[in-house]
């Protein structure tokens, strides 16, 4: 995919998700699990926050602007958005400027368009919710959903990377990287041109549904940035992958 | 047609209409231009979408073809869409531009075939690919010879509009 296509559908995701992100109405929880879908295979996700007032917590089941701890279930229909299907919290945080976050996975039965093709497969959805995010009326969220036995990471399996957009303005300040990696990832680094490094160490999910996850905020607009895992002797997992806008620059 | 779909939509058939629309314009930066508007407009109008009309593809290339259409009366490629929806066309590098090109190249009538309805698919391939007779046609379908020409009539009708953006 050239540059020009992958950034076509990065705009016209964005546009999605503002639209889902309008006040809730009837019928429209469904429609936003629809975009946590298409960002299934999507390419990437990232969160990226403006400034703001801080208004309008999402409420999970606390109903405080906190992250739910690891191995909490969201049942379905509970949480804003109303969870589409029974949820459980794999890993929880806060970044500097976005704010609290949690990863959640639920099941998903799949999908397929008019034509009888694969949407997305029966499996897992994996997705991230800020639940408080700075400038932005609604949470924002983001994720993917594939097979059981690796969450939709079919080409690198057991590591992706999504990133998340919000249509805040103005432009926003941090992009959230975030997924999952194997049980031997020791570290998540990513590196951009010259001397930029951002490293964290995973976190493990629950016991009901184990797991290595991570999110990592950066600044948008980086120089070529990628992200690899690296293992306990401190050598790279995989290739790495290549971050999109907006973590890279267009 | 759920916002999911449309994303879909766009991963399954993007390049290819992109190629499409470059090779009526012969124009990439043009080409890109109805390719955002295109897909943008059927983000907004998603809701519009009525299967029991046609496929998805079929709809989608409906769009792009009223954006031709506009854009021959008008000298200029709407952005109206777009401009709704907030959506920047990305700019075109020297690569894309060679890519619009190439895939202006792709776009051959095979290619297209796939994407008619079933019915008319199967028609136009048992028709003019495999060179049947319309009766014979009739009777492995199970339907009548008018029926089976006026599936060829518009599945050629389509592709006309697909290849050269007009009915």
């Amino acid at each position: 995919m050239t540059d020009f296509f992958g950034a076509l559908e990065l705009e016209l995701h964005e546009a999605a998700e503002r639209r889902l992100r309008r006040p809730v109405r009837l019928g429209q929880g469904l429609g936003a699990l629809a975009v946590l879908a298409l960002l299934a295979t999507a390419v990437g996700v990232a969160l990226a926050i403006g400034r703001g007032g801080g208004e309008g917590a999402t409420g999970q089941l606390t109903g405080a602007p906190k992250p739910d701890p690891v191995g909490t279930v969201i049942a379905k229909g509970e949480g804003d958005p109303p969870r589409r299907a029974r949820s459980l919290v794999v890993a929880s945080g806060r970044a500097p400027i976005s704010g609290p976050w949690q990863i959640e996975v639920s099941r998903t039965k799949g999908a397929r368009d008019t034509d009888g093709r694969v949407l997305w497969h029966k499996g897992y959805c994996g997705t991230l919710h800020i639940i408080d995010p700075p400038g932005s009326r609604h949470g924002g969220f983001s994720g993917f959903c594939g097979s059981p036995r690796n969450l939709g990471f079919r080409k690198t399996p057991g590591f992706s990377r999504h990133q998340g957009l919000t249509a805040s303005k103005p432009p926003p300040k941090e992009v959230l990287v975030w997924g999952r990696v194997p049980d031997r990832a020791e570290k998540v680094v990513i590196t951009a041109g010259g001397r930029t490094r951002y490293e964290v160490v995973p976190t493990d999910g629950p016991k009901t549904f184990p797991g290595r996850y991570y999110v990592v905020p950066v600044k948008p607009g980086l120089r070529k940035p990628r992200i690899n895992w690296l293992d306990a002797e401190g050598k790279p997992g995989s290739r790495g992958i290549r971050l999109l806008p907006p973590a890279s620059r267009r | 047609m759920s916002s999911a779909e449309i994303e879909e939509l766009y991963r399954l058939h993007a390049r290819r209409m992109a190629g499409y629309l470059m090779r009526v314009t012969r124009d990439a930066e043009l080409a890109a231009d109805l390719t955002a508007e295109t897909f943008a407009a059927a983000l907004v109008s998603r809701e519009r979408y009525r299967a029991e009309l046609g496929s998805p593809t079929t709809w989608l290339y409906g769009i792009a073809a009223n954006k031709l259409r506009d854009w021959r009366r008008r000298g200029y490629a709407e952005d109206r869409a777009r401009r709704r929806l907030g959506v920047e066309r990305p700019a075109l590098s020297a690569e894309d531009v060679a890519e619009f090109s190439r895939l202006a190249d792709e776009v051959t009538v095979v290619a297209l075939l796939d994407e008619l309805p079933e019915e008319q698919r199967s028609a136009v391939r048992a028709r003019l690919v495999d060179d049947r007779a319309y009766g014979e046609i009739a009777v492995a379908e199970g339907v009548s010879e008018a029926a089976v020409r006026q599936r060829v009539s518009r599945g050629l009708s389509s592709l006309r509009q697909r290849i050269g953006g007009e009915r």
